[in-house]
């Protein structure tokens, strides 16, 4: 985890190791401001299926994003996409994904859906649950695909709920993303993957931004951190 | 490429009044167009006069949406659209919208709803009707859905019936029609003229007594011994209701006609075998029973019985009717029984049932009014006892049976309500020339009188003398308007829903004494206002209608309202003795679908309207 200022310093010494490309275009564009309001900053909440839970051995089977603005989840924005992986699908992560083999061969290449995710999230800020895993796996994803790694402006549902409810919340089952959802009032979507938890992720976002301070002079500063 | 799916949004706007009228394609493009927004309790979602242009669905949570004077007008739940007021006419939103749960919304684009709202017809109208239209609509609605699962008993009579009609030529010989009924191996012939329309039957019973035992040349037409009095029915009647009439006139056998010519023969039989629990099944069972215990067992039936009929798809009215016969003839039985016991009576009288089954329109769950009328010759001193015993035997056994005991004591075990004829004649003479309030809530009940057993005739000439005295009575009609606007429907200024607030059932909607009860109430006025004779609340409105008491139109939309809130109200008795729960008439408005909710508010806002009209027309003369 770092603060902005280690961000940027990282950020401008992978610029000049990056090829140019969606990954340098990303870097090269200035991280959303720290003055800026919760309200007015552009997101991307972001979800993956992966083949396993190894950040060494597993890779990414498929994205599910969608953007966020002025607080508003835009549907038409919703994207999933299958990743063709180099490995084939291990079955017990493959039971919990419903991605067979056969359905994930017809995926897109990893670069492909990469150049379009990075193009997207210029600017913005990315909300996951659990950051540090999709960070991880982006970051991955970036050194496999362009030989460089990346820095991401996050704001993780997780740790949000963990400070905001520091004291109520005494396992980690009840912080998993649908308790979260739960307690909230959101809708729980039946079907898991990764555009149904990035939908859920971002619901999540938006009621626990309408539980916290005022969006419209509540800095986003106060929410962000920078990872890997 | 793979775009967004956006399933789970499709599954739920599929479910969305009045999203659900429109094709999936469609529905799938309007899932990518949504925004979805987040309230916290008690955020607001739209200000007054903020120019929202946008049509808000909710997807969880609950919204309140508040007038200019800071009232609710009413709540939106899960599944409620709000906002399209102001959409629709494109100007600022009039009221405040405040969540009153954490609410999870979806926001559709005045723009999109436009578009949506020009290329979909129905999808407009559900915005743009007026509620007496809706409610109609919908009731079109929930019966072609139920229709699929019709069953046998809501079946045509044409359809049940197992052979073709056996007829003979009125000119034909007794002899002749004989020998058919031989080779045809049948115990009922019907009879039709030169034309083919059917004008009679001959039965086995016919040739027993008519022709036989009197020595009939047997070479006679068989005109002259056929039974002219005909009961028949339409082919496309349905088998309940030819049950109905069956016991009704206690007979065995009905003719089915297609345009008054004979197409077959329906038999009790016929029904009997469609259902062990149908209705028809249940009746013979009350006939047969020889002690209270007895038809204690056959009532505890008849929640199963009344679940089976709603399921059916029969109409609400339909079932009332059903209902009703079998509180009828369980009264029957206990008087048969009370006679067998206590020995024949010294003098006439007749058992009139008043409330919803004197108006054939009973459910569950409901209380005996009944009442004695006996002969002039009633001498209290001599036969007082008889009676007194008689009505106690059949009150304690109606009260066993499920028919609690009547709260306001209207029963025949009562002294005031066993009285005989020239009494009663006194009783409403006073009631209509005095008519204080107490009188018109008699009114209320008595003019809902009907005979269930005993001399007819006494009912008959009590009847004549009441309708008589209160015809083209204004004041009376005028006071009786003014009672019967006591009971209103449930609905605020706002179309809220107004909720009961006593302990027992507290906040929840009161189906009949403000949802049935206003309508029977007012079609009770039409009737007598007019003089008619009829008693049941539908009967009583179509005849207003073709008496033009009332519009066409305003008796259609009060038609469409019963309907739809006795169909309701029958199905949550049904359910709730699908769960066993003792069934009731209070629903819980928080658990009603946003269809039913939206439905019953108009069903309940054309109610109002007609009170309101009601209360300009005779009530004026009153206040005068």
């Amino acid at each position: 985890m770092l603060n902005r200022f280690l961000a940027q310093r990282k950020l401008k010494k992978l610029l000049n190791a990056a090829p140019s490309g969606a990954l340098k275009d990303y870097l090269n564009t200035p991280l959303p401001s720290q003055n800026q309001s919760v309200f007015e900053t552009n997101y991307l909440a972001l979800d993956f299926e992966t083949t396993g839970f190894d950040l060494i051995k597993d890779e990414i089977l498929s994205f599910g994003y969608v953007q966020v603005s002025h607080l508003s989840i835009d549907l038409k924005t919703a994207v999933h996409r299958l990743v063709k992986p180099d490995q084939s699908i291990p079955e017990n992560s493959a039971i919990v994904h419903h991605i067979l083999d056969d359905t994930s061969m017809q995926g897109m290449q990893l670069k492909t859906v990469l150049d379009e995710f990075l193009q997207l999230l210029k600017g913005k800020v990315l909300i996951a649950h659990y950051a540090a895993a999709e960070s991880s796996y982006l970051n991955k994803a970036c050194q496999q695909v362009y030989g460089c790694g990346i820095v991401i402006p996050v704001a993780d549902t997780l740790m949000i709920e963990r400070r905001r409810s520091r004291r109520n919340i005494t396992s980690g089952q009840q912080l998993k993303l649908h308790q979260c959802c739960r307690r909230y009032n959101l809708p729980k979507y039946k079907l898991h993957d990764a555009l149904n938890d990035a939908i859920s992720c971002a619901e999540l976002f938006l009621a626990q931004t309408a539980y916290w301070k005022n969006p419209y002079t509540a800095r986003i500063s106060q929410l962000i951190n920078y990872l890997p | 490429m793979m775009q967004g799916e956006l399933e789970e949004i499709f599954d739920f706007i599929k479910t969305v009044r009045p999203f659900d009228v429109l094709p999936d394609s469609e529905l799938r493009k309007i899932s990518k167009q949504l925004r979805i927004k987040y309230f916290r309790r008690e955020q607001k979602i739209i200000n007054i006069d903020q120019q929202h242009d946008s049509l808000f669905i909710i997807r969880t949570g609950a919204a309140d949406i508040i007038n200019k004077d800071g009232e609710l007008v009413t709540r939106v739940n899960e599944k409620g659209c709000f906002g399209f007021r102001a959409v629709i006419k494109q100007h600022p939103s009039l009221s405040v919208v405040i969540a009153h749960e954490d609410c999870l919304v979806y926001v559709l684009s005045g723009e999109q709803f436009r578009q949506i709202c020009s290329n979909n017809i129905d999808f407009k109208d559900h915005f743009m009707m007026v509620e007496s239209q809706r409610l109609h609509k919908a009731l079109k609605q929930v019966k072609g859905h139920e229709d699929r699962f019709s069953a046998q008993m809501a079946s045509k009579v044409s359809e049940i019936v197992r052979r073709g009609a056996v007829f003979t030529k009125q000119n034909l010989s007794i002899s002749e029609a004989a020998k058919k009924m031989a080779s045809e191996n049948v115990s009922t012939l019907m009879v039709v003229d030169d034309a083919g329309e059917l004008i009679g039957l001959i039965t086995d019973r016919d040739l027993r007594i008519r022709v036989l035992a009197r020595n009939m040349d047997t070479s006679k037409p068989v005109k002259t011994v056929m039974s002219k009095k005909l009961i028949k029915i339409d082919a496309d009647t349905m088998a309940f209701e030819a049950g109905l009439l069956m016991m009704r006139h206690n007979i065995h056998h009905l003719p089915i006609v297609a345009d008054n010519k004979p197409v077959g023969l329906i038999s009790t039989t016929d029904l009997l075998k469609l259902s062990h629990q149908s209705p028809v099944y249940t009746i013979s069972e009350i006939a047969k029973a020889n002690t209270i215990q007895q038809l204690v067992d056959i009532s505890a039936d008849i929640p199963a019985i009344l679940s089976q009929l709603v399921d059916s798809g029969l109409r609400a009215y339909q079932v009332g009717q059903v209902i009703s016969t079998l509180g009828e003839n369980i009264n029957i039985r206990l008087l048969e029984l009370a006679e067998l016991e206590f020995g024949p009576p010294p003098v006439d009288y007749c058992w009139l049932a008043a409330g919803s089954l004197g108006r054939r329109e009973q459910l569950l769950h409901s209380d005996q009014d009944n009442v004695l009328v006996l002969g002039n010759n009633f001498n209290d001193a001599e036969h007082g006892h008889y009676f007194e015993s008689l009505t106690r035997f059949v009150s304690d056994g109606l009260n066993d049976c499920g028919y609690v005991y009547c709260p306001g004591d209207v029963m025949a075990t009562n002294p005031i309500w066993r009285q005989p004829l020239q009494q009663w004649k006194n009783y409403f003479t006073r009631w209509i020339n005095e008519p204080e309030p107490k009188a018109l809530m008699y009114c209320s009940i008595f003019f809902d009188m009907r005979v269930l057993y005993g001399k007819r005739k006494l009912f008959k000439k009590l009847k004549k003398h009441y309708l008589g005295i209160g015809k083209d009575n204004h004041l009376f009609i005028s006071n009786l308007s003014v009672n019967a606007l006591q009971n209103t429907p449930p609905l605020g200024f706002f179309r809220q829903f107004v909720l009961v607030t006593d302990k027992e059932h507290k906040n929840l909607l009161n189906l009949k004494n403000r949802g049935t009860a206003p309508i029977v109430d007012l079609a009770r006025v039409y009737t007598l206002s007019a003089s008619l004779k009829s008693i049941n609340t539908y009967q009583r409105l179509l005849d207003a209608k073709s008496s033009g008491v009332i519009s066409e139109q305003a008796a259609d939309n009060l038609l469409d309202a019963y309907e739809f809130i006795n169909l309701f109200r029958m199905k949550h008795q049904s359910q709730q003795i699908m769960n066993n729960i003792k069934p009731d008439n209070f629903a819980n408005p928080n658990a009603l679908s946003t269809f039913e909710r939206d439905h019953l508010r108009d069903a309940f806002k054309v109610v109002s309207r007609m009170q309101e009209y009601l209360a300009q027309r005779y009530t004026s003369s009153h206040m005068r």
